[in-house]
Formats: C-alpha cells, sequence, structure tokens
C-alpha cells in the first residue's frame, strides 16, 4: 500500500461490517489510525482487533450515529486515544422495511432518516472543530445510485441516499475555504450481509449478469474509491456524488 | 510503480492537461505515446517522458490508424488511452459558421471516436481501460460554446455507451474538469480583452476550493480511473473542478 494516509486519524462508522469495515481495512493499510464506530459492540471490536493484530493503531466505540450525545462521546474518546480525526466516512446505514409507501409506517420511515442522513449530519458537526483546526479534512459519504435510479420499495431508503447528496454539495460549499472535501459515493449491489438478507444467493447471481463488469460489486471496491478521495490526488474533487457500480447504472 | 509494464496513448498531449497527464503516468511508470497535431510539441513533451512522440490529428482516420500501429510496433501492447485531444473555436450560434461548428465536432468527439475504435482491439486484449475528456461545460452551457459543449457532453454520451460495448474488459470513463490552468484556457480568457489576471481572479471567486485547477489535478484523477482501485467503475464521469459545478 502506498502509505497516503499515513500520520492521518479516520473515522469511519458502520466499521463492524461491509463496507465500513472494508474502508476501515484499507486506511489502516494506507497508515492512517483508524477509529471504528458501529451499533454491534462485537463487530466494532472485531474489526479494531484485526486493525491492531496487523499493526495499526485502532480503537473502537458502540455507538448510535443517529444520537448526538453518543456521537459527540464516540469522537471525544476515539480523539483522545489516537489524535484529531481528519477522515470521516459516514458509512453506517440500514435499508429499513422493503415496502410500497402504502404499506410503510412513520417509525421505519424516521429510523431509515435518522441513521442514514441524519447520523452523516451528527458525525460531521462532531469531526468539524478538529478538521477546521487543523485546516485539513475529508469527508465520505455514502450514497447509492438508488438515490437517483431506484427501484420499487425503497421509499424511505432512497429518499435518505438522496438527501445525502443533497448534504453532501451543501456542506462541501460551507468547508471549501478550509481545506476540508465532502464527497458522496454511489454504490450498486454490494457483496456485505445487508443486500443478502434481502436477496437469495441466486438473485445476487442474476443481478451480476445485469452489470457490465461481470459481478456485484465489493466492499473493497467503495473503499478503493474512498481511499482515493481521501488521497491528495483528489484534493480539487469536493461537492460530488460519484458512481461505483460496474457500470450498471449510468448515472449523469 | 503502478503502471510498470503498461503502454498509454495520451493525445492532445503536447501541452495543457494531456502533458499533465502524460508526465503523471511516466512519474508511475509507464511507456506514454505522446500524441499531437503539434509536432514540436509531442517531440518535446516525449522527451520530458522518455516516451514516443507522434504527430496525429485525430480527426484523420488515417493518422489515428498510424498513431496506434506505431504505438504497437514500438510497445507491443496498449493498455490505456486518454482521449485529452481538443481545439476551440468561440462564437455565439448566430455568428458561428458550419466550417467552426465542424472543426470542433471533429477534434473533440470524432477524434475520441476514431481513437477508440482503433485502439479498442488492444485494450480489449489487456483489459485495458479508455479515459476520456469531457468538461463541466458538458453539462451546463458556456455562451459562445455551442459546439464545445455539445462535443463535451457528445464525449459523455459515447463513454457510456462504450462502457456496455467493451464490458466486461475494458472500462470507459471520462473525467470533466472545471476550470484548469491550462495554455489553451488562458487563450480563451484573453477573448474580451480585459486583462488575464482580473478574469482569472473574477473566476476563482466562483470556485469553491479557491484555485484555478491544475493539469496535476485532473491528471490525479485520470491516475486513479486507470488503475486498479478504479476497477468496478466504468461508464461514469469523475468530476475535478473544485466544487465550481456539482451535478
Amino acid at each position: 500500500m502506498s502509505g497516503r494516509l499515513e500520520g492521518r486519524v479516520a473515522l469511519v462508522t458502520g466499521a463492524g461490517q461491509g463496507i465500513g469495515r472494508a474502508m476501515a481495512r484499507r486506511f489502516a493499510a494506507e497508515g492512517a489510525a483508524v477509529g471504528v464506530l458501529d451499533m454491534n459492540d462485537d463487530n466494532a471490536e472485531a474489526t479494531a482487533s484485526e486493525l491492531v493484530n496487523a499493526g495499526a493503531r485502532a480503537v473502537f466505540v458502540q455507538a448510535d450515529v443517529s444520537k448526538a450525545g453518543q456521537v459527540e462521546r464516540a469522537v471525544e474518546a476515539i480523539s483522545a486515544k489516537l489524535g484529531t480525526i481528519t477522515v470521516l466516512a459516514n458509512i453506517a446505514g440500514i435499508y429499513g422495511r422493503h415496502d410500497p409507501v402504502r404499506d410503510q409506517d412513520l417509525a421505519n420511515w424516521n429510523r431509515v432518516l435518522s441513521i442514514n442522513l441524519t447520523g452523516p449530519f451528527l458525525c460531521s458537526k462532531a469531526v468539524l472543530p478538529g478538521m477546521l483546526s487543523a485546516g485539513w479534512g475529508r469527508i465520505i459519504n455514502i450514497a447509492s445510485g438508488q438515490a437517483i435510479r431506484p427501484r420499487a420499495r425503497v421509499g424511505p431508503y432512497a429518499a435518505s441516499k438522496a438527501a445525502v447528496i443533497g448534504f453532501t454539495k451543501a456542506f462541501a460549499l460551507e468547508v471549501a475555504r478550509n481545506g476540508i472535501t465532502v464527497n458522496a459515493i454511489l454504490p450498486a449491489v454490494t457483496d456485505t450481509a445487508m443486500p443478502r438478507e434481502n436477496s437469495s444467493e441466486e438473485r445476487l447471481r442474476e443481478q451480476a449478469q445485469g452489470i457490465p463488469v461481470g459481478r456485484i460489486g465489493r466492499p473493497e471496491d467503495m473503499a478503493a474509491l474512498a481511499a482515493f478521495l481521501a488521497s491528495d490526488d483528489a484534493a480539487f474533487i469536493t461537492g460530488q456524488g460519484i458512481a461505483c457500480n460496474g457500470g450498471v447504472n449510468q448515472l449523469p | 510503480m503502478s503502471f510498470e509494464g503498461k503502454v498509454a496513448i495520451v493525445t492532445g498531449g503536447g501541452s495543457g492537461i494531456g502533458r499533465g497527464v502524460g508526465l503523471r503516468l511516466a512519474r508511475d511508470g509507464a511507456s506514454v505515446v505522446v500524441a499531437d497535431v503539434n509536432d514540436a510539441a509531442a517531440q518535446k513533451v516525449a522527451e520530458e517522458v522518455d516516451g514516443l512522440g507522434i504527430q496525429t490529428d485525430v480527426a484523420s482516420e488515417q493518422q489515428v490508424a498510424g498513431m496506434v500501429d506505431q504505438a504497437i510496433s514500438r510497445f507491443g501492447r496498449l493498455d490505456f488511452l486518454v482521449n485529452c485531444a481538443g481545439n476551440a473555436a468561440f462564437a455565439p450560434v448566430a455568428e458561428l459558421s458550419l466550417a467552426d461548428w465542424q472543426a470542433v465536432i471533429d477534434v473533440h468527439l470524432t477524434g475520441a471516436f476514431l481513437c477508440c475504435r482503433a485502439a479498442l482491439d488492444h485494450l480489449v486484449a489487456a483489459k485495458g481501460r479508455i479515459v476520456s475528456v469531457s468538461s463541466n461545460y458538458g453539462f451546463k452551457g458556456r455562451p459562445g460554446g455551442s459546439n464545445y459543449s455539445a462535443a463535451k457532453a457528445g464525449i459523455v454520451g459515447l463513454t457510456k455507451v462504450l462502457a456496455y460495448e467493451l464490458a466486461p474488459d475494458v472500462t470507459v470513463n471520462a473525467i470533466a474538469p472545471g476550470p484548469t490552468d491550462t495554455p489553451r484556457w488562458r487563450r480563451s480568457m484573453e477573448d474580451g480583452g480585459a486583462g488575464f489576471e482580473a478574469k482569472r481572479a473574477q473566476r476563482v471567486k466562483d470556485i469553491p476550493l479557491g484555485r484555478l485547477g491544475e493539469p496535476d489535478d485532473i491528471a490525479g484523477g485520470v491516475a486513479f480511473l486507470l488503475g486498479a482501485d478504479a476497477r468496478w467503475i466504468t461508464g461514469s464521469v469523475l468530476h475535478v473542478n473544485g466544487g465550481e459545478f456539482m451535478l
């Protein structure tokens, strides 16, 4: 690995599994110290242990990104142990229920928005003072191809991911003169627990066939894009939604 | 070095963004073929990158075929095609001649088509990559730039079709720079007669990251798209513009 994040401290939410875990691994491989945040304590610990065993500095915190108090305490704890956080990857997210709107309830709607959208807002606010004082920062949000070209029955999810893109752009403008870039990654179906909970093996194989590159995504593909966005090569890229989808979802 | 053993053709490689791309790919270990309609410029950059300079008008089918033949004959393979060749002829539609309309379409868009078509067998064999330079003006209008905006938007269409046609062997993407400090850009700023520095300062006000782009910024994006980390990215457009345009 090229060590492009040597000396940086990264916070990755949802790093207990899937894309979040892959990002935590990749940032550590690039030389960063990594704060692993996840709702699931065991998963968070497992990721952090793995990174430490591989020679990285890493700590884990159990937290719900939709709760301001928990987020603030998590950022304080990680900063105290590892240093000022200057890379934030907001990966924690849920699908919510796959149901047409007429069968959706307000509780599910609010839950999806609070984790997928409010979570990135709260985490961004919590790390911002540190990034401002460092005069450098990278914030990477996870949206989805479904923000722009959704399927049916994912109303709350599609709404939350489209909203993340709007938030990404507005926030990027605010911090642009402070050395901080803010971008969003738009994946298509990626081989992690979330799609596997919702789709059979057969359905995933069908989806793979429909994808020009010939396979569904791997968490490492998203982590690779995130590593680029956190690097100096991407210093002039901000406010963008960048698709990583094997060609399946030709977005504007 | 991530591109050791790889061979790249960079059209428009004699100056500006194309030169920046060539320098970056050579730094990363690639052998670079510098194609440019300006022979002196092509040879100069070829010397800078210890590569091969080939005078090429990308709007000529014959010259493009010759460019690919010479590249293969010298290096035996082709991994990357980066379409940076471009020209400019700005005028409002009411005053734009058919010749000036066509000239810009021919170089930017038809040129990219001809180069992709001539290179694609070799790229498929190498499981290579194509990146073409679009522009933020492919997504928003530039007064006086109907031919330019049409060509740059056209490059996105070409990119998306090729992404399907060449999958899964070759990924095909576009990069869309914002205002980037190149000789061409400086010339276009001279149109109106006012001083360049004043115009640049005015332009920078609209760019959130507070500066013009440099060819190196665009080259960094191209290097990413050509690299192993972008293996699952195809049919996409990477906007590198300091936040000046957010799609």
